[in-house]
């Protein structure tokens, strides 16, 4: 149910597995599925979220609570008094250390973010599995993937040869 | 039933429900969970997860083309994803591999185009600047037609330096440029007519060492509504640049080299910054009262900098005028 604690709007957010989260409405406006549902006037109880476990979604709003922008008790944004490059190095460490997760749970977040629309997260995570396979070989990846080689020998071979210059 | 009350000095998150003891909720920086699954750089073996394939094809769409093309051998739904949809299709020396030898660079986008869909591309880019020569104009005629579609947001062509590529107008035409913001032409022949249609989504146009006549480009220019940067570098058949007050939103202004160039009349009002390098050249900068920036290498500015520009430029900040010896009037 939306709230006010704090002189601040607050929403509830609920996973299938029965956790209710209390947020703030700019954290959860992050989301831009959930700021739509706002915006429609959709979110007058709990929002459940589908699809998207406890653990999972405590983690999304960690994400979100850190990017939202920031404002003090007088309104002024925080980065009034934070310059925005040191803001910007701060939130890239952090989310390094965000990220180091293990591949079922950045899969999991992958698809969480895709779901809710958190563009950030989701820049994030695919950038991080990017940066994974890159140098790895294509049966590393299929491995990555829990993907099977689908191609018929003679298939592979003329893929293989039009991208031979990737190879190189 | 649980209840668990997380405190962050600005922020509030409440849980309510369900066994708590097993979320990972902190405050600070992030816990690192351990990554047993990543380790030197080697993939070991996985089982689980496996994404949508939409996911996995907006994850290729950021990839490098270089790596999209490897991932395009892993599985027939990445072949499906590279041919169809990869939408950045950037072709340099680094994607493609360095040569010089101009029929190589030419093969290997020809292959990669043929068997794209030309559906959905974004970014199209060719720089053969490496490559002696070009061989096969036909073959970058076919390709635009190709990518040049509704959607498309930047196209960027660098040509070899000997051989200027005559540039492809009607391409743009019927709405297919429509959608482009970013145009970059190097080494080019461009000569576009009224009939070019409208860019009117274009905010950058970059021409450099392109072969274009103060009368094309006054063709062009009167489309480009939302413009916002306007660079040009030694593009020789211009004698005078007319800048027209329909660009509104034409901000910055860059001319350098262009040793043709007589008159510079400009009647956008809002540039605020103007780079110039050259020689003797009448400027009509009109009422440009917004103009803060001016860089200027041009010894015969100088009178006209003390003439006429405290009048017509009052919010002007910096001038820096370039001779053989460097000096700044900053007010």
């Amino acid at each position: 149910m939306a709230t006010r604690e704090a002189g601040k709007k607050m929403i509830m957010l609920k996973s299938p597995d029965g956790m209710e989260f209390e947020v703030e409405e700019a954290v959860a406006m992050e989301s831009q599925t959930i700021r739509k549902m706002i915006e429609d006037d959709c979110a007058d109880t709990a929002i459940l979220i589908p699809n998207i476990n406890s653990k999972i979604l405590s983690r999304v709003i960690e994400y979100c609570n850190k990017h939202v922008p920031t404002t003090g008790a007088t309104g002024a944004a925080a980065s009034d008094t934070v310059a925005p490059a040191a803001l910007a190095e701060d939130l890239k460490i952090w989310d390094a250390e965000f990220i180091k997760v293990n591949r079922a749970t950045r899969f999991d977040l992958i698809q969480a973010a895709s779901y809710l629309n958190i563009k950030g997260l989701l820049d994030l995570t695919s950038q991080t599995t990017i940066d994974t396979i890159s140098d790895n070989s294509l049966e590393e990846i299929r491995s990555f993937l829990s993907t099977k080689n689908d191609y018929l020998p003679e298939e592979e071979q003329t893929i293989r040869r039009e991208n031979q210059w990737a190879f190189q | 039933m649980g209840q668990l009350h997380l405190m962050q000095p600005e922020r509030q998150i409440q849980i309510r429900g369900g066994s708590t003891s097993s979320l990972a909720i902190r405050n600070g920086p992030p816990c690192q969970e351990d990554d047993d699954n990543y380790h030197d750089g080697k993939i070991r073996e996985y089982s689980g997860t496996v994404l949508p394939e939409d996911i996995w094809c907006h994850i290729h769409s950021l990839m490098t083309p270089r790596d999209a093309a490897r991932a395009a051998c892993v599985s027939r739904a990445f072949r499906r994803s590279w041919r169809c949809y990869y939408p950045n299709l950037i072709f340099n020396s680094k994607t493609i591999g360095l040569s010089r030898d101009g029929m190589y660079f030419t093969r290997k986008v020809d292959q990669v185009l043929e068997k794209h869909s030309g559906i959905g591309v974004k970014t199209f880019e060719i720089d053969c600047s490496c490559c002696d020569k070009l061989k096969g104009y036909e073959y970058l005629h076919r390709w635009l037609q190709k990518v040049v579609t509704p959607g498309i947001e930047k196209l960027t062509l660098v040509m070899p330096e000997n051989e200027p590529v005559n540039f492809p107008c009607p391409v743009l035409s019927n709405g297919n440029g429509s959608s482009i913001w970013y145009l970059h032409l190097v080494n080019c022949v461009f000569h576009p007519t009224v009939s070019l249609g409208c860019l009117g989504n274009l905010t950058v146009l970059h021409l450099d060492c392109v072969r274009i006549t103060g009368l094309h480009l006054g063709c062009l220019l009167p489309s480009c509504v939302v413009l916002e940067q306007l660079k040009l570098r030694r593009c020789y058949q211009i004698t005078y640049l007319k800048i027209p007050s329909r660009l509104q939103r034409l901000s910055y202004l860059q001319v350098l080299e262009c040793h043709r160039l007589q008159t510079i009349e400009n009647k956008a009002p809002n540039i605020n910054s103007f780079h110039f390098i050259g020689d003797r050249v009448e400027f009509l900068l009109g009422e440009s009262l917004r103009l803060k920036k001016l860089d200027v290498l041009c010894y015969p500015f100088l009178r006209y900098a003390l003439d006429e520009l405290p009048s017509i430029a009052p919010n002007l900040e910096t001038l820096s005028i370039y001779s053989w010896v460097r000096w700044s009037i900053q007010h």
